[in-house]
């Protein structure tokens, strides 16, 4: 596997939702090279060597794959900030160098170094982020509105996590979504954490999805921790969207074995989380369980396994040794004011 | 706003006030764009003031009030009725007194902490405004140090400390006295006097030299005027061999600019006038600037200087006529005593003055005889913060040699 | 007596005694309970968790919950962890909270409290970094306070808790672990105070929080070449203007740091006040040292155009001018 990721070709999806055995390679080794560039981040962190801050995605990386990996270059993604959107983003086709640079503050920064961790490839379609949860929940019914007048078939991969839920917009974007047949998938991370919040106390049903009933949206729930099974439900609810027969709702169960973000205590409530429980969590930690299954079903042997691994921790290297040989900016007070804006036409005379 | 007023324009430079000395029409005529309307006079120059619109002009500042710049001096109206709300009138004490405020008056531009406002607006914190007003001090004049030469709180105390100790002594009661009124010009000649020796470490030089041969030059001259079509007189004469000399010395040529010395390439002499003021007891002091003297013949400097001695008597001299020298040379041959020395005080920015004054028949030992020869008595001032002794030195020998050789002239 | 307390834990006694005192105070965000920050850390132990809320990541709804206990006689204390997310909820937080008393007749108050942490430095971009004292000092019916010391913290957090009107009193988290003097006994500092931080001839210098650290060090630097007073104004509303004109009758001079955008900020309020009410005091133009008008950048561009002493320093020069 070469240092350079393949970038996705424009493609319809096919409507058939089982998985090919290329689909089933593809998401087993996109999976290790989020798992690599998550470890890595991690690392850096505790190290001194990011700018802003990380809130790693160990264990939580599985339904970002499943998500994105079957998009197409022009449908939207909005990733959820779990290892920083990254295992979305790189399922898609994106090359994260450019983001990796952003984070150390770097001018070959995909936002030019400005914003530490904003992810923006709007050639990719990923525009935004922030540090508002549930922000993209708003612009996600522009991106749904735009797609559907431009019926080009694009769909809106709108994910984030249990938390966002909380947020008044995300009901305004399930009401406008369904009520306008808007292509938008609302694709639910429940790793039952909001930084301490526990899912079952801040959310009065166990399943997030169920929200969607109130809408007469269509949901499906699958469990987080199995790549394959994500990609499967992503798929479905991709070509629902695509169909023009609106939005589906999919909530993936999921888990997170670190803290919320590196800093924070990993507390529930106000209790410390108990070692054993993430020890017994961590049996269903997404690559373990996929590496189970490509071994099972043949598709890879294990040194099969260790060459992607290699490749994958290769791929992640180069890529940092990329962005810390990249300057920083230059750009002073005077130069970053001329970004305030964009040009006009008559700006350019 | 279908009335417009018409404001003191500000002029030349350091100009607060200004006095309309005339009307060239009356309120309620019809006035054109552009026609002629009024004699401004400022510090030292008059201008014509032009209508700046069509209309119907209402005049509130009287001849002879003392304006400030900026406040009107009439109104312009689109209709006669447009004026009958204006009531302002400007009374003889110089203030605007307004009845019936009804068009919005400009707001004085705020300057910026930059420095590149208007040349000629006073610049000063209200602080020191404060202070100079309870004092009951006039700050016209005060040099400024803040930035572009605002004047703070620490300029007027100490131009306060300065005029404390020199305690004005009101006259008393039983002194016969006469009133001048103190005119734009003496204010501003006063400032220029006084900023000059404070700003400059100015010192001079003073020394004689043989004219007798130069007299005769000259003489020579005057007798082809016809051919010559100008009278050639001492001054131009002089001014000519003063701008020789500087060229030979270049630093003497010189001004402050900025971090630099400006050496200036070409000499524009400036040359100083007297004429007597209206009240025939004062006089006021006027520096026409000829320029590029070092490339005109002596006809041509002659009539030129003609020309501004004219114009300066008839209060006739532009700001722009007055402004740009590089050197300036003063006479006061034929008023002094003969051999009379003086210390003449530097001129605006120029780093040097050549002064000149009524020669003097001496004995003086040429070729080991004592014969009575004609020397004129020279009066040089120098800044010496801007050149030193040495090339000044030099300087006054160049002159030295120029004047008591006249061949040099043409050489 | 006093002892040496870390800033956020003179916050955090603030908000325990004052619980203590009134059981009609209560705590409500995300998080607090586990104490993302310290300033909450144990108090739902003591207190329990009906005083000490946790809600979903619902700010309209956690606000709304707070507004309209308070109408009913509690005082709540709305905690949004990071400022600028004051702004998912904005027109109930200013429009609404703000007219409360004054449109209804003063029959009905709104005693709440709105804290948040704020500040740049930390390379964490706008959203994480922006002020939103400005914005709220914008609004009317709305006080709002920022302490730079503990002991300034302890007391204005009592003081918001008591008042009867809204407070919006956020904190600045480069200050979280400096430590100060904080006295044993209950004070409260009132709001609508300033305090004089060093005393100065020659010019005064506004500063609040982070920035109030910088202007005490240049002060320090400047010492023997230029006596600058360093004013900490502590309240935004109610400002205390009687002290800022005495203090520039003194030195004549105004530098104003506000950690917060050019546009439209307090320091533009405040200028326009002193120059409207303090004129002839002025021996300079009042000078501010603000960001300049665009998203607070994170990465290594965030100090390149934030105020910090290099800046107040540059200020204090020009006014000296």
């Amino acid at each position: 596997m070469d240092a350079n990721p393949p970038v996705r070709e424009l493609a319809m999806s096919i409507s058939n939702t089982a998985l090919t055995i290329e689909d089933r390679k593809l998401l087993f080794t996109n999976l290790l090279r989020a798992d690599e560039y998550d470890r890595t981040m991690y690392k850096r962190m505790m190290s001194g060597k990011l700018l802003g801050f990380y809130h790693p995605g160990e264990g939580a990386i599985a339904p970002g794959i499943g998500a994105a990996t079957f998009l197409n270059q022009d449908d939207v993604l909005s990733p959820h900030h779990r290892a920083h959107g990254m295992a979305h983003a790189l399922a898609k086709g994106v090359d994260l160098k450019p983001y990796l640079a952003e984070h150390t503050g770097k001018a070959g920064g995909c936002s030019e170094g400005r914003s530490s961790f904003h992810m923006s490839f709007p050639e990719h379609k990923i525009y935004m982020f922030s540090g508002f949860i549930g922000f993209n929940f708003a612009p996600a019914v522009g991106y749904g509105y735009a797609a559907k007048l431009s019926g080009k078939g694009q769909v809106v991969m709108m994910c984030s996590g249990d938390g966002s839920y909380g947020q008044g917009r995300a009901h305004e974007a399930m009401l406008m979504a369904q009520n306008m047949k808007l292509p938008i998938i609302f694709w639910c991370e429940n790793n039952g954490l909001a930084i301490h919040a526990e899912a079952s106390e801040m959310h009065p049903m166990p399943d997030i999805s169920s929200l969607a009933d109130g809408y007469g949206m269509p949901k499906r729930i699958v469990d987080g921790q199995d790549v394959f099974a994500c990609a499967e439900a992503a798929r479905e609810a991709i070509d629902h969207a695509r169909e023009g027969k609106g939005p589906m709702f999919v909530e993936c169960k999921t888990l997170r074995l670190k803290e919320h973000d590196i800093g924070t205590p990993d507390l529930i409530g106000s209790t410390p989380r108990s070692k054993e429980d993430i020890l017994k969590q961590a049996e269903r930690e997404p690559v373990k369980l996929a590496m189970q299954k490509v071994l099972a079903d043949g598709l890879f042997t294990m040194d099969e396994i260790d060459d992607l691994r290699t490749a994958a921790r290769a791929e992640v290297e180069a890529a940092w040794d990329w962005a810390d040989a990249q300057p920083f900016p230059e750009d002073g007070e005077a130069e970053l004011m001329t970004h305030v804006f964009a040009p006009n036409a008559e700006d350019a005379a | 706003m279908s009335t417009v007023p018409f404001l003191m324009p500000k002029l030349a430079m350091a100009m607060n006030e200004g006095t309309v000395t005339q009307w060239h029409v009356a309120t309620g005529d019809r006035i054109a764009k552009g026609q002629e309307i009024a004699t401004v006079e400022t510090e030292k120059v008059a201008y014509e003031v032009e209508a700046p619109q069509d209309g119907f002009i209402r005049i509130i500042a009287d001849e002879g009030a003392v304006v400030p710049v900026e406040t009107p001096i009439a109104f312009i109206g689109q209709s006669e009725a447009d004026l009958e709300g204006n009531q302002a009138k400007v009374d003889p004490t110089g203030s605007v007194t307004e009845t019936e405020p009804d068009i919005v008056m400009p707001v004085p531009q705020v300057d910026a902490l930059a420095a590149n406002s208007d040349v000629g607006r006073i610049k000063i914190t209200p602080l020191a405004k404060r202070i100079a007003k309870d004092a009951g001090f006039d700050y016209v004049g005060v040099k400024g140090s803040g930035p572009g030469g605002r004047i703070k709180r620490i300029d007027i105390e100490t131009a306060l400390a300065a005029r404390v100790s020199a305690p004005q002594v009101p006259p008393s009661a039983d002194v016969p006295t006469t009133l001048i009124p103190v005119s734009d010009s003496r204010r501003f000649i006063a400032e220029r006097m006084r900023s000059s020796l404070r700003e400059t470490a100015q010192l001079s030089a003073n020394w004689e030299s043989d004219i007798t041969d130069l007299l005769a030059f000259r003489k020579s001259l005057v007798s082809k005027e016809e051919l010559l079509g100008a009278r050639i007189s001492m001054n131009a004469v002089l001014a000519k061999i003063v701008a020789q000399a500087a060229l030979d010395v270049p630093i003497v040529n010189a001004q402050w600019d900025g971090d630099n010395i400006r050496l200036n390439k070409t000499v524009n002499l400036a040359f100083a006038v007297a004429v007597p003021n209206e009240s025939g007891l004062d006089s006021r002091l006027l520096v026409p600037v000829i320029r590029d003297l070092e490339s005109k013949g002596l006809a041509q400097i002659q009539t030129e200087l003609d020309e501004a001695i004219e114009k300066a008597r008839a209060g006739q001299l532009t700001a722009a006529e007055m402004s740009g020298s590089t050197i300036t040379f003063s006479s006061t041959a034929g008023l002094a005593p003969p051999g009379c020395t003086n210390t003449p005080i530097l001129n605006g920015s120029n780093a040097t003055l050549v002064g000149v004054s009524t020669a003097i028949e001496r004995p003086v030992v040429k070729d080991g005889q004592i014969v009575p020869r004609t020397m004129m008595p020279i009066s040089l001032t120098f800044d010496h913060a801007l050149v030193d002794g040495e090339p000044v030195a030099r300087f006054a020998h160049a002159l030295h040699e120029r004047l008591e050789n006249p061949a040099l002239l043409v050489a | 007596m006093t002892r040496q307390l870390p800033f956020i834990e003179a916050i955090r006694e603030a908000l325990r005694e004052e619980m203590i005192h009134d059981d009609k105070v209560f705590l409500v965000g995300q998080d607090i309970r586990g104490a993302i920050y310290p300033h909450t850390k144990g108090l739902v132990d003591e207190f329990g968790p009906d005083r000490v809320v946790d809600t979903p990541i619902s700010e309209s709804g956690m606000y709304g919950m707070a507004s309209g206990a308070a109408l009913q006689g509690y005082r709540p204390v709305v905690d949004f962890m990071f400022g600028g997310f004051t702004y998912v909820t904005f027109s109930e937080a200013t429009v609404t909270t703000g007219q409360q008393y004054f449109l209804h007749g003063s029959k009905s108050n709104m005693p709440l409290v709105i804290t948040a942490g704020v500040g740049a430095g930390m390379r964490l971009a706008n959203d994480h970094s922006m002020a939103i004292h400005g914005t709220f000092a914008h609004h009317p019916g709305i006080k709002v306070a920022m302490p730079s010391t503990p002991y300034d913290a302890k007391g204005m957090f009592k003081a918001a808790i008591r008042d009867n009107s809204p407070v919006v009193i956020p904190w600045h988290m480069a200050l979280m672990m400096d430590k100060g003097e904080v006295p044993d006994e209950d004070y409260v500092v009132p709001l609508g105070k300033a305090d004089i931080k060093r005393e100065g001839a020659d010019v005064t210098v506004v500063a609040n929080s982070q920035q109030l650290k910088f202007a005490l060090q240049v002060a320090e630097k400047l010492d023997g070449e230029i006596s600058v007073e360093v004013f900490d104004p502590r309240s935004f509303v109610p400002f205390d203007m009687d002290l800022l004109l005495t203090s520039l009758a003194k030195t004549s001079r105004l530098v104003i740091v506000d950690e917060d955008w050019e546009s439209g900020g307090f320091a533009a309020t405040l200028s326009a006040r002193v120059m409207e009410q303090g004129f002839d005091l002025l021996d300079a133009p009042v000078l501010r040292v603000t960001f300049p008008n665009m998203p607070i950048p994170g990465g290594v561009l965030e100090p390149r155009v934030m105020p910090n002493p290099e800046r107040i320093e540059a200020a204090i020069r020009a006014v000296m001018e």
